[in-house]
Order: C-alpha cells, then sequence, then structure tokens
C-alpha cells in the first residue's frame, strides 16, 4: 500500500516547503484563524505538493476541521495566505474551488434526493459532461458497492451510506485536490480498504489528498508525510522516519503522536519547527 | 489545472432551481405514497381555515359597509395597517430564514464549496425563503381579498391583479430581510445580536403600548374619537412605505380604476426589482466572508452562567427527586439557550399582558358585570389558545429531541413512565407561570373578587394541564425520531394530530368556562359561589387531569415498548 517517497509522481520533498510554484497544490503562508478570544489556527505554514497524500493529525479541537475549511475557502484567515493550485482562496475563490472536492466531517446530503439524483447534480454542478458523467457514475457505484442503495431517498441511508456516496459524489468531477475530513469513519473494513487505494490511486495519477485523521492506522499506511497540530500550531510535520526521528526510534505512529502532542499542552509552549 | 478554466464556466442557477423543485416533488411523491390520509387532512384544514378567515372577513367588511361614511374613511387605514403588519413580519420572517438558511446550514457550506457563483447561492436561498414565508400571506390575503371583492362586486380581473400585487409585494420586505441577515452575518458578534434582540422585544412591546395608548387618549366614542384614532395612525398611509402602494393599488382596482391601479402595480413591481437585486448583489459580493464571519460565531463559554439555571431549576423544580431534576436542569438550559423558544413566549405572553393592562381604555363599562363576564371569558380563550399555540410548537417536539439521546436517557434507571413525567412536570411548570400571572393581571385589571379570580386561576390551571399533558403524551406517542429541527417536528403528523386534540380540548374548557359565565350573567355575579358552578370547575378541572394522565399513559407505554 505504501508508495516509497522517490517514486514519480508522489512529490515528497521531506519538508513542510521546497516544491517549485508549478509543484505545489496547496500552501497556506502564516495563516492565523480566531474565534473571537479563542486561536483556531496560529500562524500556520504548510505546502503539500501535487501527487502527495499528506494526513493532518491532532488531539480533538487542535485545529484540523477549521484549516480544512480555511483551505476549502469555507473560512478566510484573519491573516496570512492561502492558495490552492496556485489561487488565492480569499481573492479567487472560485478559480480554487473548480480544482477541488471537499468531503466534510459531516456529509452533506439532500435528504429528499436519491444518492443517484445527488450524483447527477453534482456532475452538472462541475460541468462533466453527460456521457463521461454516466462512466465515471457507474464506475464509483460499483467500487463503493452502492448498488443495493443509490436509488433511495438518501434520508434514510446509514452515515456509511452517506459517506460513500458523498466520496462518490467528490471524485465524480475528478478534482486535482481532495479534502477530506475524518475519512474513514463508519466505514467497513472493506470500503477503508477501497478508499485507501483510492487515495493511492489519486495520488499517482498527480492529484493531491489532505485530509484529517484520528485513524493513525491510515495515516501511517498511506500518508507520504504526516503533520502534526496541536494548539492550532503545527508541531511537526515530515515523513513517519522524520517524524520517528523528532521522537522515539522505532517507535509507532501512535508513540510518536502521544510523545510530540504530550510535549506541548502549554498553548503558549515554543513551536518546534516543522 | 488544466479544466479549471472549463470547469469555472459556471453550472447556472437552472440547475440549483431543478434540484429544489425534484427534492420538493420527491417529498409530494413520498407523502402520497406512506401518508395519503396526512394529505388529504392537511389539504382539508387548510380549505377549512380558508373559508373561516373568508367567513370572517365577509362578516367584518359587511359591518363597514352598513357604516357607509365610516367604512369610506376607515378601509384604507384596515388595509394600511394589514399589509403594514405584515410588511414587517414578512421582513423579520425572511431575515431569520435567510440567516439559518444561508449561514447555519450544511447544503451552503457544499455549495460555497463547489464552483456556483455566489449570486445564485444568495438568489437560490433568498427565493427558497419567500417562497417559505409567504405561504402564510397567501393563507391570509387570499380569503380577505376575495371577501372584500365578493362584497364590492369588482370585476373578474381583480382577482389575477390582487395575486400578482401580493407576491412582488412579499419581495420587498423579503429583500430587507435578506439585507438584514448579510448585516448580522458580517457586521454583529453574537453578543451584540442577543442584545439586539432583546432590544427588538422591547421596541415591539413598545410600538403595541403607543398604540394602545393613542386609543387610550382618543375622547369618549364618536366621530371625534374616530377622527383622532386615525390622525394616530396617519402613517400607515405614507407615501414612501410599500404597504401604503399595495393599499392604493387593492383601492384603485375595488373602485374599477384600471389605470390607477396599474400604476402602483407597477411601483410595487419596480421597487421589488429594484430591492431584490440589491439585496443579492450585496450579499453576494461578500458572501465568503460573511459565511466565515458567521461561522466563527460560536463557542461561548457558559461555564460561569451555569449555577444561575441550576438555582432556578432548584428553587422552581424542589418537590422533584434529585436525578430527575437533573433532567429538567438540562431542558431548563435548552429552554433559557433557545432564544426562538423564550422570546416566543415572552413576546405573546407580553401581548396579552399589555393588552390586559389596557383592557380600561376600551369604551366599555367595566362595572357591569356583563362585560366584566364577556372580557374574562375571552381572556381566558385568548390564553388557552395560546398556551396551545405553545405546548404544541415547544413541549410537543421534546420528547422527539430525546430520541437521539436514548442511549444515555433510555438506560438510566429510571422508569420510562418517569421521564415522561418529568417533561410533564417542566412543560406544566413553565405553562403555569406564564398562564397564572396573565390570568391574575387580567382579575386584578377587572377588579374581579377573590372567589371569581379562584374560578378563573383553576380554569387557567386546568388548561395547563390539560394541554401540557397532551403536548408531552402525544409526542411521546408519535415521536419523530433523528430530527433537531423542532418546527419540522411540530408540523409533522403527530404535531397536527396534537395541535386538533389541543384546539379540542380548548373548545371544551372554553364551552365549560363559557357555562359557568353565562350562568353568572343569569343569575348574579356578585353573590357566592353556587354548588352547580363550583361543580363545572371540578369537572373541568377532572376532565383536563384525565385527558393529561390518558395521554401521558398512552405515551409512557409506548415509549417503554419502543426500540430505539
Amino acid at each position: 500500500m505504501k508508495r516509497p517517497a522517490s517514486q514519480p509522481g508522489s512529490g515528497f520533498r521531506g519538508s513542510c516547503f521546497g516544491w517549485s510554484n508549478g509543484t505545489v497544490a496547496i500552501e497556506l503562508r502564516d495563516v492565523t484563524k480566531r474565534f473571537g478570544q479563542k486561536v483556531a489556527v496560529d500562524g500556520l505554514s504548510l505546502q503539500v505538493g501535487r501527487g502527495e497524500i499528506f494526513a493532518f493529525l491532532g488531539p480533538n479541537g487542535a485545529g484540523k476541521t477549521t484549516t480544512i475549511k480555511l483551505v476549502a475557502g469555507l473560512l478566510r484567515p484573519d491573516s496570512g495566505l492561502v492558495r490552492v493550485s496556485g489561487h488565492d482562496t480569499s481573492r479567487d475563490g472560485r478559480l480554487a474551488k473548480a480544482e477541488l472536492a471537499y468531503v466534510p466531517d459531516q456529509p452533506f446530503l439532500y435528504d429528499k434526493l436519491t444518492g443517484r439524483e445527488f450524483l447527477g447534480f453534482v456532475a452538472e454542478m462541475y460541468r462533466v459532461p453527460p456521457g463521461v458523467a454516466k462512466e465515471r457514475t457507474d464506475e464509483l457505484v460499483r467500487q463503493f458497492d452502492m448498488g443495493d442503495f443509490l436509488d433511495q431517498l438518501t434520508e434514510g441511508y446509514s452515515h456509511g451510506m452517506k459517506q460513500r456516496t458523498v466520496l462518490a459524489a467528490a471524485l465524480l468531477h475528478e478534482p486535482q485536490v481532495l479534502l477530506i475530513d475524518e475519512p474513514m469513519v463508519g466505514l467497513d473494513p472493506k470500503t477503508v480498504r477501497l478508499v485507501k487505494n483510492m487515495f493511492v490511486e489519486l495520488a499517482r495519477s498527480g492529484r493531491s489528498v489532505f485530509m484529517s485523521t484520528h485513524t493513525l492506522e491510515v495515516a501511517e499506511a498511506v500518508a507520504d508525510r504526516i503533520g502534526i497540530i496541536h494548539h492550532g500550531r503545527l508541531i511537526a510535520a515530515g515523513t513517519l522516519s522524520e517524524l520517528r526521528r523528532r521522537g522515539v526510534e522505532q517507535a509507532s505512529l501512535e508513540e510518536i503522536f502521544l510523545t510530540l502532542t504530550a510535549g506541548h499542552d502549554d498553548p503558549q509552549a515554543e513551536t518546534v519547527p516543522a | 489545472m488544466a479544466g479549471a478554466t472549463e470547469m469555472v464556466a459556471e453550472p447556472g442557477i437552472g440547475l440549483l432551481i431543478r434540484v429544489k423543485i425534484k427534492a420538493l416533488a420527491n417529498r409530494a411523491d413520498q407523502a402520497l405514497a406512506e401518508a395519503p390520509l396526512k394529505v388529504i387532512a392537511i389539504a382539508v384544514f387548510v380549505l377549512f381555515i380558508w373559508v373561516s378567515l373568508y367567513l370572517l372577513f365577509r362578516s367584518i367588511f359587511f359591518v363597514l359597509k352598513q357604516q357607509a361614511l365610516a367604512s369610506i374613511i376607515a378601509v384604507p387605514y384596515v388595509f394600511g395597517v394589514f399589509f403594514i403588519a405584515l410588511m414587517v413580519m414578512l421582513m423579520l420572517s425572511n431575515a431569520v430564514l435567510i440567516y439559518g438558511g444561508l449561514f447555519r446550514q450544511k447544503e451552503s457550506a457544499y455549495l460555497l464549496s463547489s464552483p456556483a457563483r455566489p449570486e445564485h447561492i444568495v438568489a437560490i436561498k433568498y427565493f427558497e425563503s419567500l417562497f417559505f414565508s409567504s405561504w402564510a400571506l397567501l393563507l391570509v390575503g387570499v380569503p380577505l381579498m376575495w371577501a372584500m371583492a365578493d362584497l364590492q362586486f369588482v370585476p373578474w380581473h381583480f382577482y389575477p391583479f390582487f395575486l400578482l400585487l401580493f407576491v412582488l409585494f412579499v419581495a420587498i420586505p423579503g429583500a430587507w430581510g435578506l439585507l438584514t441577515a448579510w448585516f448580522v452575518a458580517m457586521f454583529l458578534p453574537r453578543s451584540l445580536r442577543r442584545g439586539l434582540m432583546v432590544g427588538g422585544i422591547v421596541a415591539g412591546a413598545g410600538g403595541i403600548w403607543w398604540l394602545m395608548t393613542a386609543w387610550q387618549h382618543s375622547p369618549a366614542d364618536s366621530a371625534v374619537w374616530l377622527k383622532q384614532f386615525l390622525a394616530e395612525l396617519r402613517f400607515v398611509r405614507s407615501a414612501l412605505l410599500p404597504s401604503a402602494w399595495v393599499t392604493a393599488g387593492v383601492t384603485a382596482a375595488v373602485e374599477n380604476q384600471p389605470g390607477r391601479a396599474l400604476f402602483y402595480l407597477f411601483i410595487v413591481f419596480a421597487n421589488a426589482v429594484f430591492f431584490s437585486w440589491l439585496a443579492v448583489m450585496l450579499t453576494s459580493s461578500t458572501l465568503g466572508l460573511a459565511y466565515s464571519r458567521a461561522s466563527g460565531a460560536g463557542g461561548r463559554h457558559l461555564r460561569s452562567r451555569t449555577w444561575a439555571s441550576a438555582l432556578l431549576t432548584r428553587v422552581m423544580f424542589f418537590y422533584v427527586p434529585g436525578r430527575l431534576r437533573s433532567i429538567i436542569r438540562k431542558d431548563v438550559r435548552t429552554f433559557l439557550r433557545d432564544p426562538t423558544q423564550w422570546a416566543q413566549m415572552l413576546i405573546l405572553f407580553g401581548l396579552l399582558a399589555i393588552y390586559t393592562v389596557n383592557i380600561p381604555t376600551i369604551r366599555l363599562d367595566f362595572a357591569t358585570p356583563k362585560w366584566q363576564l364577556l372580557i374574562s371569558f375571552l381572556n381566558m380563550t385568548a390564553v388557552s389558545l395560546i398556551l396551545a399555540t405553545f405546548t404544541s410548537r415547544f413541549v410537543f417536539p421534546m420528547i422527539s429531541l430525546e430520541t437521539d439521546t436514548m442511549w444515555l436517557v433510555g438506560l438510566l434507571p429510571v422508569r420510562m413512565s418517569r421521564i415522561v413525567a418529568t417533561k410533564f412536570i417542566f412543560a406544566l411548570t413553565v405553562s403555569l407561570l406564564a398562564a397564572v400571572s396573565v390570568t391574575l393581571l387580567s382579575c386584578r385589571t377587572l377588579q374581579v373578587g377573590w372567589l371569581w379570580t379562584l374560578v378563573k386561576l383553576s380554569v387557567a390551571v386546568a388548561c395547563c394541564i390539560g394541554l401540557s399533558g397532551l403536548a408531552v403524551g402525544i409526542g411521546a406517542r408519535l415521536p419523530v425520531f433523528g430530527q433537531r429541527n423542532t418546527a419540522r417536528i411540530a408540523s409533522g403528523f403527530g404535531g397536527t394530530v396534537n395541535l386538533i386534540l389541543s384546539v379540542l380540548f380548548v373548545t371544551v374548557v372554553s364551552t365549560g368556562f363559557g357555562w359557568i359565565s353565562l350562568r353568572a350573567f343569569q343569575f348574579g355575579y356578585d353573590r357566592q359561589l353556587d354548588v352547580r358552578t363550583i361543580g363545572i370547575v371540578v369537572a373541568i378541572l377532572l376532565f383536563a387531569v384525565g385527558v393529561a394522565a390518558a395521554a401521558l399513559a398512552v405515551g409512557a407505554r409506548h415509549l417503554k415498548r419502543r426500540e430505539f
């Protein structure tokens, strides 16, 4: 499952920065976002390259979802810059949005549409030609095993069914950047395997995946790089082996995560250079 | 990247409209397939309301027509007040609907992360809000115009004219509502928003007070009084108000002046287009920023205030055992932190209190038992109908809202019947506070003796018991699963059943109280209560207790058997 870092298309360079402009899919530069007194994201700088799978880890309330929403253009940074494929999300929001697909942790579906109608809506929204849309829909329905429930109203779907439908909708228009918040919640093991394979396939074809997750096993298995955010600050980022060098040699990602976040319980503590 | 330009070729508003229509069609198909009787019942109810309103308006216009001179002066004012009230209500309801739809729903987040144009997102939410907020206008407006046209023998083209005028008129306060929602999201932090809401309620109450004072300061019933009262209402005919244009258009159409009617129609049309364009363009130009600011409004720290709700619960529900009081404390906090609940209750009973305090300003002789009894009867009916509205809207959904937390509440070492009972106790206490206060105020204003005050309080208590019991019991028997929106829960099948039963209950209680009042009028109001009067009061109380107990038992039994 795990791709070697040197594999063509992986885009991995081993640090937060270092891509040339054309190879950067997502760029956050000194981004800060406050909600009243609370600093949700604090001076975050990060780059995700084309063809890279980046996993964002952090304790609850660390700022993962806020960061993803900032990249999706749903939130505006109080300071700093967010770019998707070179487009500033605050100024050229629509150009940036055309490049990405966003799957929130609580997926949205129109209750009174069937899954098939929803996929049709998404295809039209992204101007996917009807023939291509049908072909892609059939393929995704088969891959996600959605045939049994696709023609029922989505209000009756279980969480897993909704998640599969939303993932299929996100992939329908073949986005350059996939933003996904907690992708594996509610999915059965077979679909988890499928989604992991799909992420790898996306990355191989030069697309980028930016996911936040608590499922460390998934991050360990598929991510090219892993970022750890705590109290809104990026406290570490790199490949698994780079993180091990900062934490405990031969340790699992879980141990590294716990070690790094335990050392940063004070929100005012100095940030470890990422 | 290569495909970016092609994909940015926007999908168009047509797609968003199509998806809404498809969802609506699916909803209709589902309702017809799964609950055809419910659809028929709703249709019959709407028809019933239309016909009732038509008959009511017709009789009002008939009386006005009989007073030929007065009607010439008063009718434009009646319409003026009607349309200005509608205008304010439409603006507020659109502001609330659009704020929720544009800045709180998951759908907006989805559309904002898609290549849909901001103006299309705003426009679809604006149309949706106009659709949902204007049905009431049609429900009230159509029978109103129909009744007037019927009495005035107007030509056929009046009907399509006033419908068009109404539809265009709705867009003007709707656009103001959209601008209000945008302004709130962009510039008002939550603390200021709460302050403004309280301010709005106070201003609304002040406006009603002013209206009552305008009535009060006029001399005794006479042409002079009418003239002075109408002079106070002069502002409703101000040429700058859209409601005045609609009034003028309708009046011109009734008087068979097509040229003048069309003139006002075009004025309304031009303003509707202008304000809609302005509101949609202004909102969409900063939609991303407004959404971002509105999203950042959450996360208040309430720890310092929890002691107040805990103390309040302890004082109000001192007689409830500790563990059950914890459930009630949760409901008290939910009630206090949900402005739609406390604000609606405050508005409804506040209006009733203002009206009650101002009763003496009505030019009637309250020393006579006839008027005292009649006003008391009307007050009691108003209190019970408002209570029925409150319990149907807020008490009925309580058990449905609890179905999501059955993993916790359902596993508590407490019988389900006791959970249902705590909901009943909570609803009963809140409704008693409001109903008893207003009843006492009414009795004091009318200078009713203590024995009759006791009778009226007993009837008010009966209303609270019966209506709270019905709402909790039916709510437990016909819960709506997985729905967090109380308005949707209340408007579902169970909510409709509860509303019908509540209205029937109020009818029975009002009939009983009417009987008492009639007997008092026939046999003397000042003397001691006779056995039959006491018997009727006891019967009303027993009836209320019986209805509540039956509903609660049915509800509790159903919940106990239900699988979650």
